[in-house]
């Protein structure tokens, strides 16, 4: 399982994944959960890396092709986490039994000779 | 607002028997094999406890069970994802027409202690394959008696090798 490049994003956001529920609603309004499983599911985080050198970006790209795609999941190194408290940052790193995917292609944007805007999208998987 | 909590429990005896076509034709069947596979689609990644057996997560879903005043076979499917471990045990089980299915299902509170149960009985009648699931097809082993009773017993001695459907399986 391929490790992520330990790069330090620009931006950085994290959704906590949901639980497996499905509601009911009565014609009267009530409401009755069904809960499907026991753990989340579909963690999502968005990396922002900006201005970055052209080496970096063929990181990148490198390690898109080398899990093909959105088909092979893989480890989050500390640095995409840096400036987070440690204790968080266990949880977001690795959240039980989630790993991490590709959530769709990554966008390049040129912006200058030899730099780009990389926005990556991911999510975290049950296992 | 209330919340309900929903175990399933899938114990799956398949009877893999082999048909040996060197031998004569009164002896066309092998010992049958049995084996015997347990499932569970609440606790991702656990293995639970249940009626004494030990049973690990895999991600399937059972419908379709319904009942009429007719009283015919109640149908029930239940859906996998199309891994190597399902395609085994369907095949083990001859397509899945050589099959017993117990399906337990169990109401959880919020500690995901068991509050109620109850239990069904299915024999498998087939299984359909597509790019990314498998589904499972069982229906009730109890029949209504139909005008024809007792039915009729096909065998391959007094009518050769017979064809199988969902309404025609080998016992």
């Amino acid at each position: 399982m391929a490790t992520f490049p330990a790069i330090r994003p620009t931006r950085r956001s994290f959704t906590f994944g949901e639980y497996p529920v499905k509601a009911y609603r009565a014609l009267s309004g009530k409401t009755v959960r069904r809960s499907f499983g026991s753990r989340p599911y579909g963690h999502l985080l968005e990396l922002v890396f900006e201005g970055i050198d052209d080496d970096i970006v063929n990181q990148l790209f490198d390690h898109y092709n080398g899990q093909q795609g959105v088909t092979i999941g893989f480890v989050l190194p500390d640095e995409v986490f840096s400036g987070i408290s440690s204790t968080l940052r266990a949880k977001l790193r690795a959240p039980a039994s989630i790993e991490w995917l590709y959530a769709e292609t990554p966008v390049v944007e040129s912006i200058y000779n030899e730099r780009s805007n990389v926005t990556i999208k991911l999510v975290g998987e049950l296992v | 607002m209330e919340t309900i909590r929903i175990v399933q429990y899938f114990a799956l005896r398949t009877y893999a028997s082999t048909f040996n076509w060197q031998e004569p034709e009164n002896s066309s069947f092998n010992k049958d094999k049995v084996y015997n596979h347990y499932y569970q689609n609440f606790f991702v990644g656990e293995t639970k406890a249940w009626n004494g057996r030990q049973y690990t997560f895999a991600p399937f879903r059972a419908e379709g069970t319904m009942s009429s005043l007719g009283g015919d076979n109640p149908v029930v499917q239940v859906l996998f994802p199309n891994i190597e471990v399902v395609i085994r045990f369907v095949e083990q089980g001859n397509g899945n027409r050589l099959s017993r299915l117990t399906l337990s299902t169990v109401w959880l509170n919020a500690a995901f202690n068991q509050i109620k149960a109850y239990e069904e009985r299915y024999v498998g009648v087939g299984a359909s394959f597509s790019d990314t699931t498998v589904e499972l097809r069982f229906r009730s082993a109890m029949d209504s008696v139909g005008a024809q009773f007792p039915a009729r017993k096909l065998s391959r001695n007094n009518v050769g090798i017979l064809p199988l459907s969902a309404d025609i399986s080998l016992r």
